[in-house]
């Protein structure tokens, strides 16, 4: 098992002791902070590069779904697509609109990634593998999560483009819609598990059963929240190419356009990585596993992993079958039909709750 | 406050902006700049641009955003609710009193989503 | 030492906000620089010990009340390159009424009896105390939302719907 936070505590009063400091001379906030920087390094080098894989992986299932082959010759079967694509973009021009508002065209995409990394922050990964332990994580998570809308509203007015202002109204509107029966699933979990803090919800999960048992409807009604908040197909109008070229991002080009990209998979990895953590149970698998598949060292890490491609996987699947909904029927769906089948999940855990089974 | 716990995404925070505008520096050092008057014009397939970016936002697009901030008021008394509802005092008024107030916002939806989903744009 | 120096960055940053909102010359940046004082305000909540009403803050206000305001913004008949005119005429008078609001507020202040130290208020205390005493007034909270909601109907409506 890792536990990233004593093993950095480790590295760091090794160094220490290369350098011949013993950590009592320094100052109380010393090895707090270094230790902290190291954390921090591990987990950002580790997401970036846990989302350059999941856009590999979606570009070659969608290829095979397509029957094609998708990113065969940079690196060994394309593994360093992602990266040329980034360099090359590193490279391009930025063109800024003469008759934009510049201020506020700037700042968009740079709001848009800093909340979606801030959401990241918040999320364990493993036994001991978490940036921190807050007891309540979870609300966290949710509320940066929804701070999009507004970076894409102002994204959108900034352009100073009919269509980017189109874009940009149908992105949060969609947005707002299907968040209402997220955060209803999400409460009949906290119903299930009784805390707010991610690795109790785990520990929960791992003696009592998933949570995907009682909350079938529940975990339905948050895989479709989920697409639709990533603005993926088949809720994909905002951004839609025939439609209005790249919605709200038409105008951005070069890094910010990377940024863009970027934010869209880290928003739809964050997305699946709740979902697991959620209803999945995490990084533990059921105790009647034999032991020699669960408790090697970075077991739960490698689980957890498994389980976070998996789903990201039925998304590209659901991506690759499905056709685009309109809008208004986008809208529908979110208040007309989601909402009841969440209120109905809430229920179920009440009730579920009530008689004492799931305790 | 605890603030030792808070270290790590007090450092995460700050990297999440820096990030960005290192970024964006790398991008200003290696691209080229080449200044024409047509690139800089707004995108629009090609067309002449006729008029200002102004366009007749529909009305009917408020009713989304009142009826979304009443869900989200409901939903965080939702939240405290299910963290402590098993171990109040007496939990079958706090369960009639939640499903009260979640009967009240639902009823209140439903009556201002009974026509059609109209948009116009 | 720590929590004052974090105390004295966001309220900095807080004033600095707000100062924004009055003296910018575009609707759309008052809205931005709103958002960004309702998440201000969000951290101060978490950094005085009250971490679920500091969450909350940002979730419902930078959420959705921005949001909200976004629109009715946008619902106004203006260009995007509108700029407001002068806002402020009549500096001197400003001046002299702020410096004599803050010594009268500061001297307040001054005299209060504020507790040195933060205790943590958790979920319990706020839960026993909603559903225990105050279970009359959150039944009346549903009704509220409820005639909000009707009322933004009738804002809205065509002339057929209602």
């Amino acid at each position: 098992m890792i536990t990233v936070y004593s093993e950095s505590k480790d590295i760091v009063l090794y160094i220490l002791n290369l350098l011949h400091i013993t950590a009592s001379t320094l100052p109380w906030y010393v090895v707090p902070t270094l230790t902290s920087i190291v954390v921090i390094i591990i987990a950002f080098l580790f997401t970036v590069l846990n989302t350059v894989m999941v856009i590999w992986v979606e570009r070659k299932f969608l290829g095979r779904f397509m029957d094609r082959r998708a990113a065969m010759h940079v690196g060994y079967a394309g593994l360093l697509q992602n990266f040329a694509d980034g360099i090359k973009l590193m490279r391009k021009e930025f063109i800024i609109p003469s008759s934009s508002d510049k201020p506020a065209f700037l700042l968009s995409p740079l709001l848009y990634i800093s909340t979606t990394l801030l959401a990241i922050a918040f999320l364990p990964l493993s036994w001991g593998f978490y940036l921190n332990n807050i007891s309540f994580s979870l609300i966290l998570v949710t509320a940066f999560f929804s701070l999009a809308p507004l970076s894409i509203f102002i994204g959108g007015w900034a352009s100073n483009n009919k269509y980017t202002l189109i874009g940009g109204m149908r992105s949060a509107a969609q947005m707002i819609a299907y968040e209402i029966p997220m955060i209803l699933t999400i409460i009949s979990v906290i119903i299930l598990a009784g805390s707010l803090n991610l690795t109790q919800i785990v520990t929960a999960q791992y003696k009592t059963g998933w949570y995907i048992l009682p909350l079938f409807i529940g975990f339905i009604v948050f895989c479709v929240s989920i697409l639709a908040e990533v603005e993926r197909i088949p809720f994909d109008l905002p951004e839609a190419e025939a439609e209005l070229v790249e919605g709200w991002g038409t105008e951005y080009g070069g890094v910010y356009f990377a940024f863009l990209m970027l934010t869209d998979y880290l928003r739809g990895y964050v997305g699946s990585a709740l979902a697991v953590l959620l209803f999945l149970g995490g990084w533990t698998m059921p105790t009647y596993f034999p032991a020699y598949l669960t408790a090697f060292p970075l077991a739960g890490l490698i689980w957890f992993l498994i389980k976070v491609y998996i789903v990201f996987i039925i998304f590209v699947w659901v991506r690759a079958s499905l056709p685009r909904v309109r809008i208004d029927q986008l809208l529908s769906i979110g208040w007309k039909k989601l909402l009841p089948l969440a209120v109905i999940n809430l229920l179920i855990a009440i009730a579920v709750v009530s008689v004492g089974v799931w305790a | 406050m605890n603030w030792i716990i808070y270290l790590p995404v007090i450092f995460f925070g700050a990297l999440a902006f820096i990030f960005p505008l290192a970024s964006m520096f790398l991008n200003y050092m290696l691209r080229p700049e080449i200044k024409e008057e047509q690139k800089e014009s707004t995108y629009e397939c090609g067309e002449e641009l006729i008029g200002d970016a102004r366009i007749d936002f529909p009305f009917s697009h408020y009713i989304y955003a009142i009826i979304f901030v009443a869900a989200d008021v409901m939903s965080i008394f939702l939240i405290l609710w299910a963290l402590t509802f098993r171990n109040l005092a007496d939990k079958y008024i706090a369960v009639g009193a939640i499903l009260s107030l979640l009967s009240f916002v639902l009823v209140g939806i439903y009556y201002s989503l009974r026509g059609k989903v109209d948009i116009g744009i | 030492m720590i929590t004052d120096l974090l105390l004295l960055l966001l309220s900095f940053f807080a004033i600095f906000f707000a100062v924004g909102v009055l003296y910018s010359r575009e609707v759309v940046h008052v809205v931005i620089y709103i958002a960004g004082l309702f998440i201000d305000l969000g951290g101060l909540y978490i950094v005085l010990s009250s971490p679920y009403v500091g969450a909350v803050q940002i979730f419902v206000y930078g959420g959705a009340v921005t949001v909200l305001l976004m629109f009715g913004v946008m619902l106004t008949k203006r260009t995007i390159k509108e700029k407001k005119e002068k806002i402020v005429t009549q500096f001197d008078y400003a001046v002299i009424v702020a410096l004599l609001v803050s010594l009268y507020v500061g001297a307040l202040f001054s005299y209060t009896n504020y507790p040195t130290e933060l205790y943590y208020i958790g979920y319990y205390s706020l839960s026993n105390n909603m559903f225990g005493t105050y279970i009359g007034t959150f039944v009346l909270l549903g009704i509220v939302i409820m005639a909000a909601v009707i009322g933004g109907v009738y804002i809205v409506k065509e002339e057929d719907q209602l």
